[in-house]
């Protein structure tokens, strides 16, 4: 994009201010470099978000921000339901509550080395990952409703997962306010083979090397340190969120004129939140973030089974569980008031700062910490959230690199057994079913997430504490 | 090059069309030497948005040796000679009589395999004559020869495999020979590729059909997903396309068998609206894909006036021989369209978040 068409005010702080139809300003948070590297969808999908009903005090875009579904992807924006506040099936996303958690392994990254091959096997036997595996959890119609209200205090109590785990989940791992009765049986359908599954595309699970530590005192608190090995899961709400996600942007299309609504764009569906269907969709909504809180919470049970199987005696246990595409309900201060708004993250990351009330232990005191995936062979990064973050972002932070080129383009340029075998080469064991997977997510295909990283921390969303590299990776 | 490998026909192919890329935007006439070489043939012949028809050259056999060529005849009826003919003194009511009796046998084939349409005419085109493996190559050079004499504007022969000194013969009776590899020892086809099933005649049968109707399929980029994009002489051939788009986000549609057929009723919105339509009609498929756990590599779809009356056929997923690539969540209506175009075709497409 043109930094003309931005006013510059601060170090990584652009502005488009209000103007047309704009209720409130689109802040964008990225370096020079970053923000000349945005498709220029960016900078209209952040100006109709901008425009929609009740939106607050601006329009965020994130420093990884990329063309998304009526909001961008990397955007952040909260409404207020006494002012005619919309909530969005697209400015949340076909991947509910798809997000990040990462364990401690308790091992050294050298003692992983060691074994990588049989760990990675392990993994790969564990965890069911890829178009058309199946899950071995079948579930019936009761068990997924309780399931979609439970999440993954569901999980837990079932047996998969263990009860401390949960208070390192956002929400203690339960989002209240899950109407299974609002998810359509298409969607239960979808889902009642899967839990337990990885899914496909960027989804994975990797364990990975703390290589290098930021901000030291966190780093400490959080418990990481060099040469440690963790196990990162990214993955989300499976069919099930995909088919909400389906079921809904549908009909908030279809009864947008009804609502009053001119969409400027019909991607940008959306429905008061004071109305019948806004109300059904925020209870479908949370039932698909339990249904990815229990998803991820089994997957780690799956991952705990591998690693005593190769390391007996092993146990993971839980830094934190992040969702980046969610519509949350949550008090913020709006010129000196407080203010009760519906918050969509869509491919953003909640990043609650030191003393949040809704932080407990350790956390209350350095920030929520914030998992950024890099993709299959890249580094992921470990941020926390700041204080300041609250005023800049409502609280959130980046989620991770969005892709620099194309599926088909990636398919053109790589063979998957090359990049596997390439990064093999290079130390990291891949697992997955589909070369032509691997190919689409090859490491060149994707933009430096170490660039956006440092965009977020010199934008005050966010402190980097920990890099860390892959040394084993399963995906579907 | 040395030998290598591949992982299946449809890997091979793949790269031969990268090969051969820059034929693509002259139209040109991709002929496979059936049947083993016509899933390849397929896949090149859409990849270079060219026609596709089989190759039918019979060889002509000695008296009470069938198997040893004395030279070949094609579907006009002509006839090239190898040299051995002259040798060995064959009468030349013996020859007329064999290349009667050969040359009923392949209109025999020509009838089965593309019962509705003549041959394709080689003459003034691009022709690119594809075969998986080559052994001597005696046959193949008979059809090349046989397909010059019919005027084409150039003649190219790819294969994914042949020994150099078949690369030397078939350099001799074509413009251009694209060889991805070319061993030394040559024992059988089957050797060079890691998965190689048996392809039957009904399996010819479909990709000649599927590929001689009006429609056609494309991605189309999109950031992180993929955009689906059908065309068709009608709207429905046009969704039908748009469907085999959304498969090929999986894997090669012409990589499915047609084992079962599913049925799939789409209400229309009301009042209609053909954009809706398309996303209810692929979010349809994407949910029967998934629930079902199959693949489908064909569509055919009607369109009345309360529903869309849909067939999808396919078989279930073979994760280790489909290899399916990534799953599609949900049609989105980004990059929306369903529309005429100036020359009369339909177009309908839409981003898919994979």
């Amino acid at each position: 994009m043109e930094l003309t068409r931005f006013e510059h005010r601060g170090e990584c702080e652009w502005w488009i201010p209000a103007h047309g139809a704009m209720r409130v300003p689109a802040i964008l948070y990225a370096t020079e470099a970053l923000l000349r590297d945005m498709d220029d969808k960016v900078y209209e999908q952040a100006v109709n978000v901008a425009a929609l009903p009740g939106i607050v005090r601006a329009s965020y875009v994130m420093p990884d921000a990329h063309w998304g579904y009526g909001f961008p992807i990397g955007g952040v924006a909260a409404f207020d339901p006494d002012q005619g506040g919309v909530v969005s099936a697209g400015g949340v996303g076909f991947d509910i509550s798809c997000g990040v958690r990462t364990l401690f392994t308790g091992h050294t990254a050298a003692e992983i080395r060691a074994r990588r091959g049989d760990v990675a096997d392990a993994l790969y036997r564990a965890v069911p990952a890829g178009v058309g595996s199946t899950g071995r959890i079948h579930l019936d119609a009761k068990e997924v409703d309780r399931m979609l209200l439970g999440g993954a205090r569901w999980a837990v109590e079932r047996g998969w997962g263990r009860p401390e785990d949960l208070e390192r989940v956002e929400e203690g791992g339960v989002m209240d306010g899950a109407l299974p009765g609002a998810v359509s049986d298409h969607a239960k359908k979808r889902q009642k083979d899967e839990m337990g599954t990885l899914g496909s595309g960027n989804h994975y699970l990797e364990v990975q090397e703390v290589s290098e530590i930021g901000a030291a005192d966190i780093a400490t608190a959080f418990g990481l340190r060099v040469g440690d090995a963790v196990v990162s899961i990214h993955c989300g709400s499976r069919g099930l969120g995909h088919q909400i996600g389906t079921d809904y942007l549908k009909r908030m299309v279809v009864s947008a004129p009804s609502h009053g609504l001119t969409l400027p764009d019909r991607e940008l569906a959306c429905a008061p939140i004071h109305s019948d269907l806004g109300a059904e969709y925020l209870g479908a909504m949370r039932a698909g973030i339990n249904c990815a809180l229990a998803n991820r919470e089994i997957v780690t049970h799956l991952a705990r089974q591998a690693f005593d199987e190769v390391l007996p005696g092993t146990t993971l246990s839980l830094l934190y569980d992040v969702s980046h595409n969610t519509c949350k309900v949550e008090e913020h201060r709006v010129g000196g008031e407080s203010m009760r708004l519906y918050v969509h993250r869509k491919g953003a990351t909640r990043a609650w700062g030191p003393g949040h009330p809704e932080l407990s232990g350790v956390l209350r005191e350095t920030g929520q910490p914030v998992l950024i995936g890099g993709t299959m062979g890249t580094a992921s990064y470990i941020l926390a959230g700041t204080r300041e973050g609250e005023a800049r972002s409502f609280g959130s932070a980046c989620h991770g690199a969005g892709r620099a080129m194309s599926r088909t383009a990636a398919l053109k340029r790589w063979r998957g057994r090359d990049v596997m075998e390439s990064l093999r080469l290079g130390g990291i064991e891949i697992r997955s079913p589909s070369p032509r997977g691997v190919a689409e997510e090859a490491p060149g295909a994707y933009k430096d997430v170490a660039a956006v990283v440092d965009a977020a921390e010199r934008a005050g969303l966010a402190r980097v504490v920990a890099r860390l590299t892959p040394i084993l990776c399963v995906k579907g | 090059m040395n030998a290598e490998t591949f992982r299946d026909r449809e890997d091979a192919a793949r790269r031969l069309a990268r090969r051969l890329s820059r034929y693509r935007g002259s139209r040109p006439l991709v002929l496979g030497v059936p049947r083993g070489a016509m899933p390849m043939a397929a896949i090149i012949a859409r990849e270079l948005e060219g026609d596709l028809d089989v190759v039918l050259v019979h060889k002509l056999g000695a008296p009470r040796q069938a198997e040893l060529a004395v030279g070949a005849v094609d579907e006009t009826g002509a006839v090239t000679l190898h040299g051995n003919a002259g040798e060995l003194g064959l009468p030349e009511r013996y020859l007329e009589e064999e290349r009667q009796r050969q040359w009923r046998l392949l209109l025999e084939r020509r009838a089965r395999y593309t019962p509705a349409r003549a041959p394709a005419d080689p003459a003034g085109r691009t022709v690119i004559v594809v075969d998986d493996g080559v052994a001597t190559g005696a046959t193949l050079a008979a059809a090349l020869r046989l397909i010059r004499a019919r005027k084409p504007a150039r003649l190219v022969a790819a294969a994914a495999v042949a020994p150099p000194e078949t690369l030397r013969r078939l350099r001799r009776e074509a413009d251009e020979v694209v060889v991805l590899s070319t061993p030394e020892r040559f024992l059988a086809v089957g050797a060079f590729f890691e998965d190689f099933h048996q392809v039957t005649d009904d399996e010819v049968v479909r990709l000649l059909e599927t590929a001689a109707r009006a429609g056609r399929w494309e991605h189309f980029e999109h950031g992180a997903d993929v955009g689906v994009r059908g065309r068709g002489a009608t709207m429905e051939e046009a969704f039908a396309q748009a469907a085999t788009a959304l498969t090929a986000v999986l894997l090669e549609p012409e990589t499915v068998q047609d084992a079962e057929s599913v049925s799939i009723r789409v209400p229309a919105p009301a009042p209609q609206d053909p954009e809706l339509l398309l996303v209810d009609w692929l979010n349809a498929v994407i949910y029967e894909m998934a629930t079902r756990r199959m693949v489908f590599g064909r569509y055919a779809v009607s369109i009345g006036e309360h529903a869309l009356e849909g067939r999808a056929w396919g078989e279930p997923v073979r994760v280790g021989s489909h290899q399916p690539a990534v799953e599609p969540k949900g049609a989105t209506f980004t990059s929306l369209r369903v529309a005429r175009e100036p020359n009369g075709t339909w177009v309908a497409q839409c981003v898919v978040d994979v």
